[in-house]
């Protein structure tokens, strides 16, 4: 057993206990992809543009409204914001800007991607949304989560805003894409994993019902950002549904894990229809590789990373 | 429109409180034009000249001249 998964907290040994909708999806995607995410701890060398970019951008805006949630106004959240994502998005040993390797989603796009979501969104007071405060009086921003699924399994989250809006409550997330935003684009979150989750938890955490999340999408071009905003909603027996398979996906691959034989990767089934999924499996050259020469690969493609659900991104 | 440019390339612990403040009151003023006319403001990026090809090629930096 290697020494990171040794140190994962959300793990007996090599049997995940803590799940959150990253893991989730890994399992129900492919048990070969979550066997090298989760059980081996890898991740391919050059990070995706779109996680980099996504991730900056996603800290941004729960600064922001984390900021707006502490007092200060939209010029001074925005001004700390933009601030920090420029420093974020710096490599400070190089002393240049970090690469980000595409036409659109570059590092002066990430900047007039928040500063224009500001514009476009902050001033929340003819959309009817409003940012929902906790029985103590807290508002709703940066809710971490970790709640029993049963008696042996935790799901654990994070929740960027909970609002509500025309007397229902939603959670607040954001998307970036190169491509256009349309009905098509936002239909895929209506069986995500993590938009199902967050639904999921938030009337656990709330003890009261979550409507569905409204997804924020900006359309990340060359010379603009065009924003489009969408819902996608579950219904009380839509999350007993979701909530059914993926305990089923968690007992398939705890099974696996608890196996005398967990560590023959054989144990561990390709789901072959997935390979070409969402521009490609990043572990799909380890599979199309005879199993003799996998570990070059893997050791000239891939660094260790440690994917913990509990611990604190 | 090179002012920014310029502060974007910048060591960002190195810019003052009032550089921070010209690239957002420069987006808002793009976002503005974007608004006013999206098609002007969808054409294609203008292409770099040599001498700035060169440059953003040896320091494989990704300048957006954002004109």
């Amino acid at each position: 057993m290697n020494e990171l998964l040794s140190a994962k907290q959300s793990f007996h040994g090599p049997v995940q206990y803590a799940w959150d909708s990253t893991s989730i999806t890994a399992a129900q995607t492919c048990p070969r992809k979550y066997y090298y995410s989760m059980i081996e701890c890898i991740k391919p060398k050059t990070e995706s543009v779109h996680l980099l970019f996504g991730g900056l951008y996603a800290a941004a805006l729960e600064a922001f409204y984390k900021h707006r949630a502490a007092g200060d106004t939209i010029d001074e959240a925005l001004h700390k914001v933009v601030k920090q994502a420029l420093i974020d998005s710096w490599n400070h040993e190089a002393g240049v800007p970090v690469a980000f390797e595409d036409v659109k989603k570059t590092r002066n796009n990430l900047i007039r991607t928040i500063i224009w979501y500001v514009e476009q969104f902050a001033d929340e007071s003819e959309s009817g949304l409003q940012t929902y405060h906790l029985q103590t009086g807290a508002p709703a921003v940066e809710l971490s989560f970790t709640i029993e699924a049963s008696e042996d399994i935790v799901f654990r989250g994070h929740l960027d805003r909970v609002v509500s809006m025309a007397d229902r409550l939603y959670v607040m997330d954001q998307k970036t894409t190169g491509g256009t935003v349309g009905t098509y684009y936002f239909r895929q979150f209506d069986l995500s994993n993590q938009m199902s989750l967050y639904s999921w938890a938030g009337k656990a955490i709330l003890n009261t019902p979550v409507s569905g999340v409204i997804i924020d999408a900006a359309q990340i071009a060359v010379n603009f950002v065009r924003f489009e905003r969408g819902i996608t909603t579950r219904t009380p027996r839509q999350l007993d549904e979701w909530y059914y398979s993926a305990m089923a996906t968690i007992k398939q691959i705890q099974d696996i894990a608890a196996s005398d034989a967990w560590e023959d990767t054989r144990r561990w089934p390709m789901n072959l229809s997935s390979c070409g999924n969402y521009g490609g499996c990043p572990f799909r050259i380890l599979c199309s590789v005879d199993p003799s020469v996998r570990a070059s690969y893997q050791k000239s493609d891939f660094v260790s990373h440690n994917w913990d659900p509990l611990i604190d991104r | 429109m090179n002012d920014i440019s310029d502060l974007m390339l910048r060591d960002p612990l190195k810019l003052t409180e009032e550089d921070i403040d010209k690239i957002i009151a420069a987006e808002r003023n793009r976002r503005h034009l974007y608004r006013a006319n999206p098609a002007a403001t969808t054409k294609a990026a203008p292409k770099l000249t040599a001498k700035q090809e060169a440059t953003k090629k040896a320091l494989n930096l990704d300048i957006d001249l954002g004109l």
